[in-house]
């Protein structure tokens, strides 16, 4: 019984007249505390795997099991229940909330968890601790992204689900980013899940699945992941 | 609610104040402009009914042609139910005052202690018999000190009244007996009475009381069923004891003057009454007058209410459709729906509930107040007070919320449905369409670009399109009809006395005069009336296809006299004929209240039990008082004898006034009352003044609201669309045509609303005339041409203000910041 595991999947978005066919027959896995990437070029359903997983969407048929419980048995209440205490979200464009600064965005999801860890400390992990009192629109992109990712953290869920995370961000920042995430997933031992669509990251990971036009092509177990320093695209 | 909730929750009203604040406005000013108008008649009431009681206003005035005798009063409070009894003096006399030379008539009138009891405004209470106290509404305090001298030129008997006839006046007075402006007409002088006196018991050198007044035990509220009930429970109890009074004092009289002048010496049965309250002027008018407002006040603040509901929905739907994308994050993080819900349920909730409670103690205090002082132009009663009606609270309160929180819960339910990653994501923009209007080449192609792209924007975004061109239209409709009911209201004067009952004086003679008293009559009057058309009048109870009410029945005893002092028109303004065999005309207010239509039969009852039955052949413009009237052949067919033509419309000659004609002729033998045309129209006229107070609140109330909702709405607009108008700053548009771009559009749609308004505010202004039901008094519905248009530069004149408000914010966009955000 892996972790995460993805059975015959199927995703259909019905808009108006045209159904879309966004995911058919999705089947992976991925175990306990394992740095995975999902690849695949722009459009391929990377984002759909991981708004189900994350319980952000639903499936039209098919199973998804987390840590051994059915995620996609769950109804709407059930869904809010796992997002808030499970789950840890990192978007690509931060979205975080404009009204309220780095470390009250922190608190904000810290302040609904069973066992959060505390704010502040967090925020100095991802080396924001003298940027603690400023709003969003005064922080830099890659210093929006690292307050997510503490965002995310401070709840201590089960899995971190990252959709793009460095996409708009530039090469250095990029980098750190990467970095501050295989920290987390090692020495924290949390399953850490990234979606991108650049290859060359892929050196970095445990497992690395391909997705490809709704499906999934390849799903490959890293012996000898590399760390991102040595990474170059 | 979490620490983080609450405090972005706050944050949120803090930085969004502008659209926090115009919910709190629209509500307040709903709910003030509502519980302030339904709060006033109360009040008025309220203010009213402790003065009567305070003053303790007569049940009963007896009077007699043969005067009261002094002991009567204790017989009288002896009675069952009489707590007291207070004979009094009256004569009008011929004034002369240190301030004008001409002479005033004045009542004088003697002072009571327990019944009538006055106020004195200023000054002192007289303590000598040469001393006296004047009207206060009348004269200032600089009447104080000065004399009023009884004029020589007063005839004997009045002279013989007064036992001074020099006054020095020690204050000014106001009384319970007149309540209002009006003072009376007298049969001396010009016909009118200016003011009153009030003086002590010994200047009046009479041995027996001119009149009596009674007052029960009870003290029953003003005008309801239990004082009506009550007072004809003692009414009789009064009128056996006033009869065995006159009937002893009419037997003491003769034998008195048997014993001066002999057998021969005869006595004229004495006539006497027992007048109850509703024969004192100023308490018969403060019931219609208060009634008025009332009506007036019914329906606008219902569709003010609405238009104020109207925004509030609409603004806090559009908030939370922006905020898509927080909503979606909140239940991305594992927030539940119900504290994500309660984060705008408390926005709106908070914004109305504030703005209630303060627009229900503002509106339920100041507008009450504000109308009842105006009505202190006409009415001395002074005082002030506050109601607090808690189930009017309650009312406003629950509308407020069904509003505000109501329209919030719906609106989230319908994002909340949605899963996290559809809300994250946001709404993709409506697609580019070419709209009907570019068809149109000629003037397409002529058009610059930017007019090109608004009118697209126009067109495209439906949504907004609709709520501005409502919301604008519902504002402007209720500013055509607060200024459309001032033009119906104003013009009754005129409309009635101008152009439907144009005579001058109607007069009662005290029998139907043969040929040659009419011979007498017209040349005695020759200098005065030019010309008389005689008719006969009586109350009857009218059966139509309803019910049955009572009407003045009118037999003109020719048609074409009367056609000259009474015009007969039909709505459209066309002549009505004067109504043939079988057939009747009767006024519109009636015909309206009681279903009776043209062609229908209707049957009346008068006085000695005699129906008649006609068949309605018009319907006239009538806007006092309801009429029916028949032609004299059709009285004698259907009564069987002709009808006793004992009174007559007189027109009077050019230059004639009035008031003199009406003393003069009060004065002929034949005459028992006359009923002066300009007296009435001054009563109106005085009415329509403090009514003016309630119809300048209405239209100042509109217009604030329509300010707020187009504040609110061009707010919304601008919000929505912070990147389109960051794009086209970063473009490089300058600021005048950044701001040219957004507000073309704003008075494009600003216009639109506004004609579509006008419409609008003439179907509601037709609506609440109708509505408006009053006894004995009806309007015409009427809006000038000078109100579409104030209504309508009104509105364009905020939209232009509010763009200048909201230029400021528009040039303070920062184009940096609102460009981060994801689309």
């Amino acid at each position: 019984m892996s972790f995460v595991e993805f059975r015959n999947v199927q995703k259909t978005y019905h808009m108006g007249e045209v159904d879309i066919q966004a995911l058919q027959n999705v089947n992976f896995e991925i175990e306990e505390g394992e740095f995975a990437i999902i690849v695949g070029a722009s459009g391929a359903g990377k984002t759909t795997i991981l708004n189900i997983l994350g319980g952000m969407d639903t499936l039209t048929s098919g199973t998804v099991m987390l840590d051994g419980e059915e995620i996609s048995a769950y109804n709407k209440k059930r869904l809010t229940t796992y997002r808030r205490f499970d789950v840890g979200f990192v978007f690509q464009f931060y979205n975080l909330m404009g009204n309220l600064t780095a470390l009250e965005n922190v608190e904000l999801a810290a302040q609904i968890c069973k066992e959060p860890m505390n704010a502040k400390t967090i925020l100095a992990e991802v080396g924001l601790e003298d940027r603690m009192s400023n709003f969003p629109a005064q922080l830099s992109g890659g210093e929006q992204q690292r307050v997510a990712i503490a965002r995310a953290l401070a709840k201590n869920p089960k899995i971190l689900l990252c959709d793009e995370p460095t996409g708009a961000l530039d090469y250095n920042t990029g980098k750190a980013v990467l970095r501050l995430l295989a920290d987390t997933c090692r020495n924290m031992h949390k399953t850490v899940i990234v979606i991108t669509h650049n290859q060359a990251l892929t050196a970095m990971a445990d497992r690395v699945i391909t997705v490809k036009s709704g499906t999934v092509v390849s799903n490959v177990v890293n012996t000898e992941p590399a760390s991102v320093d040595s990474i170059e695209w | 609610m979490k620490s983080m909730m609450r405090r972005t929750t706050g944050r949120e009203i803090k930085n969004s104040f502008g659209r926090y604040a115009a919910i709190l406005a629209i509500v307040a000013l709903g709910v003030g402009f509502f519980s302030g108008l339904k709060m006033t008649k109360p009040l008025m009431y309220k203010i009213v009914n402790q003065f009567v009681k305070d003053q303790q206003l007569f049940d009963f005035r007896l009077i007699s042609t043969q005067g009261i005798d002094k002991g009567a009063a204790d017989e009288f409070a002896g009675l069952n139910g009489i707590r007291a009894a207070e004979g009094a003096y009256y004569r009008d006399a011929l004034c002369v005052t240190d301030e004008n030379d001409t002479a005033l008539v004045v009542t004088f009138r003697s002072l009571t202690a327990e019944i009538n009891k006055p106020v004195v405004s200023s000054g002192r209470m007289p303590l000598n018999s040469n001393e006296c106290l004047l009207d206060d509404n009348k004269f200032d305090e600089t009447a104080i000190g000065s004399k009023i001298v009884i004029s020589e030129f007063n005839d004997k008997d009045t002279l013989g009244c007064f036992r001074e006839k020099e006054y020095v006046v020690t204050g000014l007075v106001h009384s319970p007996i007149y309540m209002n402006f009006e003072r009376g007409s007298s049969n001396i002088g010009k016909g009118s009475v200016e003011c009153f006196a009030y003086v002590t018991e010994e200047s009046f050198a009479s041995d027996c009381y001119t009149e009596m007044y009674i007052k029960m035990d009870s003290d029953e509220e003003i005008y309801s069923e239990h004082y009506k009930d009550e007072a004809d429970r003692i009414r009789p109890v009064v009128q056996k004891e006033y009869d065995r009074l006159v009937d002893k004092r009419y037997n003491e009289l003769l034998a008195a003057g048997r014993q001066a002048y002999g057998e021969v010496f005869t006595l004229d049965e004495p006539k006497y009454y027992v007048l109850g309250r509703e024969t004192n002027v100023g308490y018969a008018c403060f019931e219609s007058d208060s009634d008025i407002v009332d009506e007036v006040a019914k329906l606008f603040p219902v569709f003010f209410f609405l238009v104020a509901a109207l925004i509030c929905m609409t603004t806090m739907n559009r908030m939370v459709e922006e905020q898509r994308t927080q909503i979606g994050i909140l239940k991305a993080l594992g927030y539940s729906n119900v504290t994500i819900m309660n984060k705008y349920l408390f926005y709106s909730g908070s914004a109305a509930f504030i703005g209630c409670v303060f627009g229900f103690g503002v509106g339920t205090y100041a507008f009450p107040k504000i109308i009842w002082s105006a009505y202190g132009i006409i009415y001395s009663v002074g005082g002030s007070g506050y109601i607090f009606n808690p189930g009017m609270l309650l009312i406003c309160l629950a509308a407020s919320m069904i509003c505000s929180v109501g329209t919030t819960w719906m609106s989230c339910r319908y994002e909340l449905r949605e899963v996290p990653a559809r809300l994250i994501i946001p709404k993709a923009p409506k697609s580019g369409k070419r709209i009907v209007f570019e068809r149109i080449g000629f003037v397409w192609d002529r058009m610059k670009f930017l007019h090109k792209v608004s009118v697209r924007n126009i067109f495209r975004y439906k949504k907004r399109l609709f709520m501005m061109i409502i919301g604008i239209s519902g504002c402007t409709a209720l500013v055509v009809a607060a200024l459309g009911l001032n033009d119906s209201i104003s013009s009754i004067v005129e409309d009635q006395y101008g152009k439907i009952q144009v005579y001058d004086i109607g007069v009662s003679f005290d029998h139907v005069l043969s040929t040659s008293e009419r011979r007498d009559f017209q040349n005695k009057s020759k200098d005065i009336v030019d010309s008389v058309s005689y008719y006969y009048s009586a109350s009857v109870d009218l059966t139509g296809p309803k019910d049955t009410k009572n009407i003045t029945l009118i037999v003109p005893e020719d048609a074409e006299s009367c056609e000259k002092v009474l015009h007969f028109k039909n709505s459209k303004g066309q002549k009505i004929a004067f109504p043939d065999e079988n057939c009747a005309v009767i006024t519109k207010a009636f015909a309206q209240k009681h279903d009776i239509d043209l062609g229908d039969t209707v049957s009346f009852l008068d006085s000695d039990y005699n129906k008649f039955e006609v068949k309605i052949s018009g319907i006239c413009e009538n806007y006092v008082d309801d009429y029916i009237y028949i032609s004299a052949p059709e009285y004698r067919k259907q009564k069987g004898k002709t009808a006793n033509f004992s009174y007559a419309w007189c027109q009077l000659g050019d230059g004639v006034d009035s008031f003199e004609a009406g003393a003069i002729l009060q004065d002929y033998d034949n005459i028992t009352s006359t009923y002066i045309t300009k007296e009435v129209e001054q009563r109106i006229g005085e009415m329509l003044k403090s009514l003016n107070a309630v119809i300048y609140l209405v239209i100042g109330s509109a217009a604030a609201l329509a300010f707020i909702v187009l504040y609110n709405l061009t707010n919304i607009n601008i919000t929505e669309r912070i990147r389109e108008i960051a794009t086209i700053k970063v473009l490089g548009f300058y600021a005048n045509e950044t701001a040219s771009y957004v507000f073309r559009e704003n008075l494009v749609l600003s216009i639109a609303g506004a004609l579509v308004g006008l419409l609008l505010g003439k179907a509601l202004h037709g609506f609440i005339m109708n509505s408006i039901n009053l006894d004995g008094m009806s309007f015409r519905n009427r809006i000038t041409p000078l109100s579409y248009v104030i209504a309508f530069v009104l509105t364009i004149v905020f939209a232009v203000g509010v763009s200048l408000v909201m230029r400021r914010k528009l040039d303070r966009i920062d184009m940096a910041e609102s460009l981060k955000s994801v689309e």
